[in-house]
């Protein structure tokens, strides 16, 4: 079983991957899933807009030094905001984090997730298929 | 009913009183629905830090004990612990809380690099 992902147009511009995100009582999005991009720079695990989370994740927010940290290109430091989630790629389910921080306004699959699937990029075709 | 009189920020009042207007309902209800959600929130914030003392408290037990097991911390109570995420969404489904500290034993101070993408801090 695989699932193709398109890119390359439509405005999709950078490989991306279909992800849903459960939390307690809660779940991103609701039908179907969030088309996320592929980010092998970002070694964490998702990266979701700030206002995604506080909706989905207020009720398990984490806090202290369990909330962790991201260290930005500029060398600049930050310990963002994160819960626990069920992450659900290709109807198989991760138990990783769903991080963010203000101003942060993209979804990102990160080298945490990405290193525990089976991808076929093919650029020539502008296509990901995830296995 | 109780009459009240108040001094707010204009631009604030006056995106409040537009929104009112199109969504057509009563001043009085849209303040009161304001004030609730103001403190529900607050309840939110009492709670997460009830959940954040207690596990300061019980840290070096649980870490002893069950290191790299999932905890549900549910109004400073120590309600299950176990090995999956699913596990721990069935032990703080049994609970009515605002807040929900459901962590992994240990799993701390992680720290990830973003190498040149797109993100940005604003």
């Amino acid at each position: 079983m695989s699932e193709i992902f398109e890119y390359g147009e439509n405005q999709i511009k950078y490989p991306q991957i279909g992800v849903k995100i459960i939390t307690l009582g809660n779940e991103y999005p609701l039908e179907g899933y969030e088309l996320m991009r592929i980010d092998t720079g970002f070694d964490g695990p998702v990266l979701v807009p700030y206002d995604i989370f506080s909706h989905l994740c207020r009720n398990i927010e984490l806090f202290g030094e369990m909330r962790p940290i991201i260290e930005f290109p500029d060398k600049k430091l930050l310990r963002v905001r994160a819960a626990n989630a069920e992450i659900e790629i290709e109807n198989k389910s991760y138990d990783a984090q769903v991080w963010t921080y203000p101003g942060c306004d993209e979804f990102l699959v990160g080298l945490e997730i990405l290193n525990k699937l089976k991808i076929l990029f093919n650029g020539i075709d502008n296509f990901i298929e995830v296995y | 009913m109780t009459d009240i009189q108040v001094h707010v920020d204009d631009s604030t009042y006056k995106k409040f009183e537009s929104e009112i207007i199109r969504q057509n309902v009563l001043f009085e209800d849209a303040f009161t629905d304001a004030m609730n959600r103001w403190l529900s929130k607050n309840d939110l914030e009492k709670e997460k830090a009830i959940n954040n003392n207690a596990y300061k408290r019980m840290e070096r037990e649980l870490k002893k004990k069950h290191f790299g097991k999932y905890a549900v911390i549910v109004q400073g109570k120590l309600t299950g612990v176990c090995d999956s995420l699913k596990e721990a969404w069935k032990i703080a489904k049994t609970g009515v809380a605002r807040h929900y500290l459901i962590l992994k034993v240990g799993d701390e101070n992680k720290m990830a690099r973003i190498r040149g993408s797109a993100m940005k801090i604003k």
